[in-house]
């Protein structure tokens, strides 16, 4: 309470003295604003127009609204399945992932087994590997295996790009809660996995949405592993349904912006419902640190 | 400390032993030789796929196999995006499991795949069946005899002349009764057209293909197709002083004012766009546009649109039909054996032979290159006739001048290098970039 | 100790997918393979890198590089912190700023550079709108044009990175106590010296982890330039990702491919650290 009181005196305080500032900064921002808004309204805008009228006209408005690139994009171009490949995909890996770091990271935080501090060095290191270092092998494992177009596999990788972060964020969090629970468990006779899962993972449930929204948006915007490995067309995710537009000669660009809409629609949803949880979830990593 | 480096270097040790046995399987694994009674499945990978009419025609013709075949599972792996497409191949060709029914660019790269078992002969199997064998151009067949190889190793998919599609209004709006036939008269109406404001040629070189087609075009009528097998083979340079003027003609074109000033930023879309809208007057293209510019939902000029093909030298009067044709193969995989390759070669009959041909022709305006089937000339459009028309006098045919190179990277090397001269590079250093590449990987 | 298994699976999947590629990555820089099956491989020491640090291609993408690290590490953190300063002062729509700086964080890469595609074409909205406010003589291919077209990338990184450097600076402005700033408004200090005395001291650790993440960030970007401009034209917006990839699966050069990848991840490392070392001195120094 003293701490809203507070702010509000700051800032009526600065109000006062700061008029020419204020003006300046409300100024900037709407500059920023325009130059941040401006392409995605203008994206929305020309999905709505034939080719000739993207090209001829950029900023007028459609002659007659043309719906259907988006039935085009959704039906004809297979936006509609990559869609729902994508959506299976990201929450595929991202459950995987709550389960497989939240179990490491009980380990981790809670047993003192010589090697952990190893282990957490060992797995921090994975966060500096860029995806292009392993992609010649990853594909030659791949194409070895016959694991081309195998869905389970995609959703490895994902995995293993994404555990170093997640097993970071959640065993931080989990050194920081409370042992009583877990004590009162084991002395009822609990075994360790049933504290994991009666006890730590309730627990653990914010540190694991916020894994969450940062790793399905990891997934959904990934463009390279499903370019390599992903080419058949009932299983692509939406990312790369935008490159099917680009045609053996020529594509056509009306219902490409109207796939980049539908691209983008599921993560500004997302961001929209679960605004704090999202910026949070992509700011953890760098707070945890 | 030492525990850690012990543990980092078993688990790198593991990682190369793991590493070497996934190798081991890939290779030894590899050849699916199906006997009788066993499923077949016949895997495709073409760029057949998207929504165009001839993509329409492919997904019939393989429901009709389907029907005859109920047995057999056709995975088609097709991929109308180019880096899409050229993924799949190259894991493929990594894991030696190659499709089925397949296309590769470029023709002088055959022959390591040749020499891994990779691609099959197919002229035993042209010889057995002259009903479908028989069919097709000599020339087009010709294309796929790979130098230094035994054999045909390709059948043409789809083939047609490359030249100018023109606007007969904005040539009769510019006092242009004819479309040249020379160069210099080439140049002459070039100028005409700049003088009504119009753009002469569309072309958009972001679309690196719009400028190497263009030069491909120039150089075969300057030096006759036979130099792209030159500079493939190495007999010719890249810097040598008559390919050099091949790219100069180039510049000549640029400096001429022929194009959007913009051109380089284009894309083949945009350019295509300007052309059916009547801003440009001429585009280098191929066959399969021609569906698109007879619509007229797509084409505002649909009905003032004609085909000539490329103006010939003056000096160079033998090189006259020296044509760039657009040349797209189907391979078969050189593992198969058995049931599997009868039915492979089953459905390649069914994809190239003469009832399909017919009706790619007449409903698709795409064109197997065969002598054997009566088009129906009232369903054909006439734009096509025109063109099957002038590949039929075609001396010399090749497709793009880098096919004959071993090099993979040249593709990419001579579209962007010659691109490169539409944002002011000179054709000395275009020509001395790509012959660093060759140089570089001697 | 049972409860060790607890963390084979996460070991497991690290370890086959990530680690192990690692060292494979490191093997194919030192072969030369023409990514046929059955063809031969041969080991070729350093060559790969050699030949790397040789090729005109590589040495242009590493400038490329260079410049977009530098560019970006320049813009974003000084412009998400006067963003995140003018909305933790609660002005008026703040929420509505937030969100719309933020966004583009959430969008695929490869969707945020197909929009900006579409405004820098040459016929595109930039183009179309100088004309309109009588600006007709910048009107360029902005991203063809030798000096504009890798700016123009860098450009679209910075706007597409802006919003989550805001909202990491954001959560370490809510950390400084308000105190501070009312003892120094009593003491007289205009904002603008609360701002240099107070709030960028006390960001210094949460800066730096910024300008840190920005440089691996900026290192790794591949999908904005595949998107669009695929390292065109004739390779003036290569990135090392993005020449890796052409190397590797284009041209099938998978050895010098897998060189810049171990390139691309030694300069990673090295940044890391360097910007570790050049933070904690700084820290140490005040």
């Amino acid at each position: 309470m003293s701490k809203g009181e507070k702010e509000n005196k700051k800032k009526s305080g600065m109000k006062k003295k700061l008029t020419l500032g204020r003006v300046m900064m409300y100024v900037l921002l709407i500059i920023a604003a325009f130059i941040f808004a401006a392409p995605m309204l203008f994206t929305v805008l020309s999905s709505l127009k034939t080719k000739v009228e993207i090209f001829q006209e950029p900023f007028g408005l459609p002659e007659v609204i043309q719906w259907g690139n988006y039935i085009e994009a959704w039906t004809e171009a297979n936006m509609g399945v990559y869609f729902v490949n994508s959506i299976i995909q990201s929450l595929a890996t991202v459950i995987l992932l709550a389960v497989v770091s939240t179990m490491a990271a009980y380990v981790l935080a809670r047993f003192d087994f010589k090697c952990n501090k190893f282990l957490m060095l060992f797995f921090t290191l994975g966060m500096m590997v860029p995806m292009h270092t392993v992609l010649v092998p990853i594909s030659y494992l791949i194409s070895a295996l016959s694991l081309k177009n195998n869905i389970p596999a995609l959703i490895l990788i994902y995995t293993a790009f994404s555990l170093p972060f997640s097993i970071i964020v959640v065993t931080s969090f989990m050194k920081g809660v409370n042992r009583s629970l877990e004590e009162a468990a084991l002395i009822d006779g609990a075994s360790y996995f049933q504290i994991y899962k009666n006890v730590m993972l309730p627990m653990t449930v914010p540190a694991i949405s916020t894994i969450s929204i940062f790793n399905f948006l990891s997934a959904w915007n990934n463009i390279l592993f499903p370019l390599l490995f992903i080419n058949d067309k009932k299983l692509k995710p939406v990312a790369l349904g935008l490159l099917n537009f680009n045609g053996e000669r020529g594509s056509d660009y009306g219902p490409l912006m109207a796939a980049i809409v539908i691209t983008v629609a599921f993560p500004l949803i997302l961001y929209l419902l679960f605004q704090e949880k999202v910026e949070g979830g992509l700011a953890a990593g760098a707070v945890k640190e | 400390m030492r525990n850690k480096a012990k543990r980092i270097t078993a688990a790198a040790l593991t990682g190369v032993m793991a590493l070497g046995l996934l190798a081991g399987c890939g290779s030894s694994g590899s050849g699916s030789g199906s006997d009788s009674g066993e499923q077949v499945t016949i895997r495709l990978l073409t760029r057949m796929s998207g929504t165009s009419p001839q993509v329409g025609i492919w997904n019939d013709i393989l429901d009709e196999f389907k029907e005859k075949h109920p047995e057999v599972t056709i995975i088609d792996d097709s991929q109308s995006d180019e880096s899409a497409y050229n993924n799949v191949l190259s894991t493929d060709i990594a894991s030696g499991e190659m499709a089925n029914i397949f296309r590769i660019q470029g023709v002088a790269n055959l022959g390591e795949y040749i020499d891994n078992g990779m691609i099959l002969d197919l002229q035993p199997y042209l010889d057995e069946d002259p009903e479908w064998g028989g069919g097709f151009t000599e020339s087009s067949l010709a294309y796929y005899q790979v130098p230094g190889y035994e054999g045909t190793y390709a059948v043409p998919a789809e083939s047609g002349v490359i030249g100018f599609y023109y606007n007969t209004e904005l040539f009769e709006k510019a006092g242009i009764s004819e479309f040249p036939e020379t160069w210099t008269e080439f140049l002459d109406v070039i100028d005409k057209l700049n003088a009504i404001d119009v753009t002469p040629i569309a072309i958009g070189t972001q679309s690196t293909y719009m400028a190497g087609h263009l030069h491909n075009l120039i150089s075969y009528r300057w030096l006759g197709t036979d130099i792209a097998k030159q500079l493939g083979s190495r007999e010719k340079k890249w810097t040598d002083s008559d390919v050099v003027e091949t790219l100069q003609y180039v510049k000549d074109l640029i400096d001429a004012n022929a194009f959007d000033p913009n051109c380089a930023g284009l894309t083949d879309t945009m350019a295509l766009t300007s052309f059916q809208t009547g801003e440009a007057a001429m585009i280098i293209t191929g066959p399969w546009n021609i569906s698109v510019f007879s619509d007229p939902e797509q084409t505002a000029v649909y009905d003032k649109i004609a085909f000539a093909k490329f103006p010939y030298f003056e000096e160079k009067p033998e090189y006259k039909d020296e044509d760039m044709q657009t040349m797209s193969p189907y391979m078969v995989s050189g593992k198969l054996e058995g049931e599997e390759l009868d039915l492979t070669l089953e459905l390649l009959k069914m994809l190239t032979g003469p009832e399909a041909t017919k009706r790619f022709a007449e409903e698709s305006a795409t064109l197997i290159p065969r002598t054997d089937v009566e088009l129906d000339q009232s369903k054909i459009n006439p734009l096509l006739s025109d063109v099957i028309a002038e590949g039929n006098k075609s001396t010399g045919i090749a497709q793009d001048i880098f096919d004959y190179d071993p090099l993979t990277s040249m593709q990419d090397r001579t579209r962007n290098s010659i691109a490169s001269m539409f944002t002011g590079a000179t054709p000395e250093d275009a020509a001395a970039e790509i012959q660093a590449e060759i140089d570089s990987n001697q | 100790m049972g409860i060790f298994l607890f963390i084979v699976p996460a070991l497991l999947i690290y370890i086959v997918f990530q680690i192990i590629p690692i060292i494979g990555s490191v093997f194919f820089s030192l072969v030369d393979w023409n990514g046929i099956a059955g063809s031969k491989i041969t080991f070729v020491g350093i060559k790969n890198y050699i030949d790397a640090f040789h090729d005109p291609d590589v040495l242009l993408s590493l400038k490329n590089m260079a410049k977009m690290v530098i560019v970006s590490v320049l813009f974003h953190t000084p412009i998400a912190l006067l963003m995140a300063v003018a909305i933790n002062a609660k002005c008026k729509c703040y929420r509505l700023f937030k969100a719309l700086f933020f966004v583009p964080t959430v969008f695929p890469l490869t969707a945020v550079g197909l929009m900006w595609y579409f405004i820098f074409m040459p016929t595109g909205a930039l183009n179309a709108l100088l004309e309109n406010i009588g600006l007709g003589s910048l009107v360029t291919s902005w991203l063809v044009n030798e000096a504009t077209a890798m700016n123009t990338i860098v450009f679209v990184n910075v706007w597409a990175g802006v919003g989550y450097y805001m909202v990491i600076l954001l959560a370490g402005l809510t950390t400084i106590p308000e105190d501070l700033y009312e003892a120094a408004s009593i003491d007289g200090a205009t904002p603008v010296q609360q701002f240099f005395q107070i709030t960028i001291p006390n960001l210094k650790p949460i800066i730096s982890m910024c300008v840190m993440m920005d440089i691996i960030g900026s290192v790794k970007v591949f999908d904005l330039v595949f998107a669009m401009t695929q390292g065109g034209p004739n390779g003036l917006t290569n990135l090392p990702t993005t020449l890796m990839y052409n190397e590797a699966f284009k041209y099938s050069h998978y050895g010098l491919g897998s060189a810049i990848g171990i390139l691309i991840m030694v300069i990673c490392t090295v940044a890391t650290f360097a910007s570790n070392f050049v933070s904690t001195k700084i820290e140490k120094d005040d």
